[in-house]
């Protein structure tokens, strides 16, 4: 055989083994029981457009799922990028990534914040990959919406106390809406642990019907508008944040990305996570058909 | 026989000869009628000036000696007998380029506008059939296209299916990136960049490697791997590597290639540099910002001035060229921080053009040192 054929024959053989090894890595994610399977609406789920424009595109016939998930906090009460909800994003400070937890994740933090040169040295550090686990629907959520009710109860007291009655209104007109949007339309699903040993997750969290155990990654940051400097861990990514939606499901979810804040086509979606925490879409339809 | 104006015996012509040393790839055989072409025209010059004269049968035996040699050439490789048909040659390989990703963008456009309307089986056969298709073309075009220019763009076309292959099966099965996919490109690309003489795809390949080899470097620092552009000391194993690789295995039968390698592996190398002489946070290194700056604006000058001498030593163009771009480039940047906000727009523009007629005094001065260390003996 001349050199060129065998180099030819060579990219030939690579390209075989290489979609043989891809494929076998799905049937092997996809064998057996699940790892987790969980039940989501189109409070934890969003129709994301797959173009630029945000809106349909007609270039592009495929169609993309993207998980929202919140870090444990009422709305109003992190400061960040919200997406749809209040401590959603990337940017959110992660109420239970404290000093001790972000160790454990194999961060050096033994430096205080405070420590001259300390702050610049933890800006400088990177994100580092994390096991992160989902829980839908349960204490995280729950407390959440109790604080977010308290907040309310408390705008309401405080408006009803004020001898000009116009005067904190409007605070306690943000209040109720908020309380409104976290009851009926925000996400109830929650990123509310870490770790590197996915074993030990899910000794710590047995429900897999509520609890998935997914690939992402933790970053750290320095906050110094307080008096003095503090740090605080926060999601920097979610792996399985965009879910590919296979042609059969297609009809059956709303065929564009729907702004938030808009009114949303009500759907639910049964996701499986698998042996390699990878999802995948098991069922799709209307409110309770799935 | 060839005989010079004095007399003495110079050359022997055979005009039943063939071409003497066959060449192995299209670029020696271009170097050999390039060479015929500019012994005709320096000929001319020596008979016109009387150093030299020929008969009538030297000539006619000369002559058919070349037009045979450059039969053959032709025969065997796709060369340009003139300036014309390198001028032709060279729209001929712009076109191929433009088409090569014209149809690249073809097919990604085309499986993205139908793709949503197939079963996740029916995407990754056809994913999988398309790379394949493509490559066979390729290796059809391969053995028919003498000109070369068919299959490279079948090669490139081949190229873009498989990552489009790979990156799509990721999607559609919402599998957790991985480097290894770098890995596999590479690989592909490699083996197509030899098969085909292809340097787009060779660079292509170097890309490849270089981000693979840069997410593992970051990996061992702790990063995830899509993480491995905010470190750029990152990229400087490749660096390494891509310049040693030439050095350990020979790219003599791949016109470029060294010259390839060498070029991509100083651009791994001052670019990541450029950026630390700047931002000097995003280093590995735990010094104070400042320092780790200044550490490298230093770095920045004798490194691209070692490498000016080591191209110029081991007459490597590109090493030379690409060198005196980044010292340039690391001098002005340094003319800039210095003296931008300071001096009159005026005076900092002289010092720039006045830098530049320095330099121009210092590489004339090379050239000539380099002109009387060159060897006498004719080249091979």
């Amino acid at each position: 055989m001349r050199p060129v054929n065998r180099l030819l024959a060579g990219a030939a053989v690579l390209v075989v083994l290489v979609n043989a090894a891809v494929l076998t890595d799905v049937a092997w994610n996809r064998r057996g029981a699940p790892e987790s399977v969980l039940t989501l609406s189109e409070r934890e789920l969003v129709v994301w457009p797959n173009s630029s424009s945000f809106y349909a595109d007609d270039e592009n016939s495929g169609m993309t799922l993207r998980l929202l998930w919140a870090v444990g906090a009422a709305r109003g009460e992190v400061r960040g990028a919200p997406l749809g909800s209040g401590g959603y994003g990337p940017w959110s400070p992660v109420p239970w990534l404290d000093r001790a937890k972000l160790a454990t994740l194999g961060f050096e933090v033994a430096r205080a914040p405070e420590e001259a040169g300390a702050g610049e040295r933890y800006r400088r550090m990177l994100g580092r990959e994390v096991l992160l686990v989902l829980e839908l629907n349960g204490p995280a959520y729950a407390a959440a919406l109790a604080r977010a009710r308290e907040r309310a109860a408390q705008s309401e007291a405080s408006a009803a106390q004020q001898p000009d009655p116009g005067a904190d209104t409007q605070h306690a007109r943000r209040a109720r809406e908020a309380l409104e949007q976290q009851e009926l339309k925000d996400t109830r699903l929650f990123v509310v642990d870490a770790g590197l040993d996915a074993r030990a997750l899910r000794a710590r969290y047995p429900d897999r019907a509520h609890y998935a155990i997914v690939h992402g990654s933790v970053a750290i940051g320095v906050d110094t508008s307080g008096p003095r400097p503090t740090l605080y861990g926060r999601i920097a990514a979610l792996r399985c944040a965009n879910i590919n939606v296979p042609q059969r499901w297609h009809a059956t979810l709303p065929a564009t990305f729907e702004p938030f804040g808009a009114p949303r086509a009500p759907f639910q979606v049964v996701l499986a996570f698998g042996q390699r925490l990878e999802p995948w879409i098991v069922s799709a339809g209307g409110p309770g058909g799935g | 026989m060839f005989q010079t104006a004095v007399g003495s015996p110079i050359l022997t012509v055979d005009p039943g000869k063939g071409v003497d040393v066959e060449p192995a790839t299209r670029a020696e055989a271009q170097q050999r009628a390039d060479d015929i072409q500019v012994f005709e025209r320096e000929l001319a010059r020596l008979e016109r000036d009387g150093v030299v004269r020929l008969s009538d049968e030297q000539r006619r035996r000369i002559r058919e000696h070349q037009s045979r040699a450059l039969g053959e050439l032709a025969r065997g490789f796709d060369i340009d007998r003139d300036v014309r048909g390198r001028q032709l040659t060279r729209g001929m390989r712009v076109a191929s380029f433009l088409g090569a990703l014209a149809f690249a963008a073809s097919v990604f456009f085309l499986f993205r506008r139908f793709w949503g309307l197939l079963a996740s089986g029916s995407q990754a056969w056809i994913l999988n059939l398309a790379a394949l298709a493509t490559l066979t073309l390729t290796a059809w075009l391969q053995r028919r296209d003498g000109s070369g220019y068919f299959t490279k763009l079948a090669a490139l076309v081949a190229f873009a299916c498989f990552v489009l292959n790979i990156s799509m099966l990721g999607v559609i099965f919402n599998i957790t990136p991985s480097d290894k996919a770098l890995l596999a490109w590479a690989g592909y690309a490699l083996l197509l960049a030899y098969a085909c003489d292809l340097r787009l795809l060779l660079a292509a390949a170097l890309v490849c490697v270089t981000a693979f080899v840069a997410a593992r470097a970051g990996e061992l620092g702790g990063l995830y791997w899509l993480d491995f552009g905010e470190r750029p000391e990152n990229f400087y194993p490749a660096a390494l590597g891509m310049f040693v690789t030439p050095l350990i295995v020979p790219q003599r039968r791949h016109a470029g290639f060294a010259e390839l390698y060498r070029s991509f592996a100083l651009l791994a190398l001052f670019l990541p540099m450029l950026v630390l002489a700047h931002w000097g946070s995003v280093s590995y290194l735990g010094f104070a910002t400042e320092t780790v700056q200044h550490l490298y604006q230093v770095l920045g000058f004798v490194v691209s001035a070692a490498a000016v001498w080591l191209g110029l030593r081991q007459q490597w163009p590109e090493v030379v060229n690409t060198s005196t771009g980044f010292f340039v480039v690391f001098l002005y940047t340094k003319f800039y921080d210095w003296w931008w906000e300071i001096l009159p727009k005026y005076l900092f523009f002289l010092v720039l053009g006045l830098t530049a007629l320095l330099a121009l005094f210092v590489l004339r001065r090379l050239r000539s040192v380099a002109g009387r260390n060159a060897p006498r003996e004719p080249p091979a």
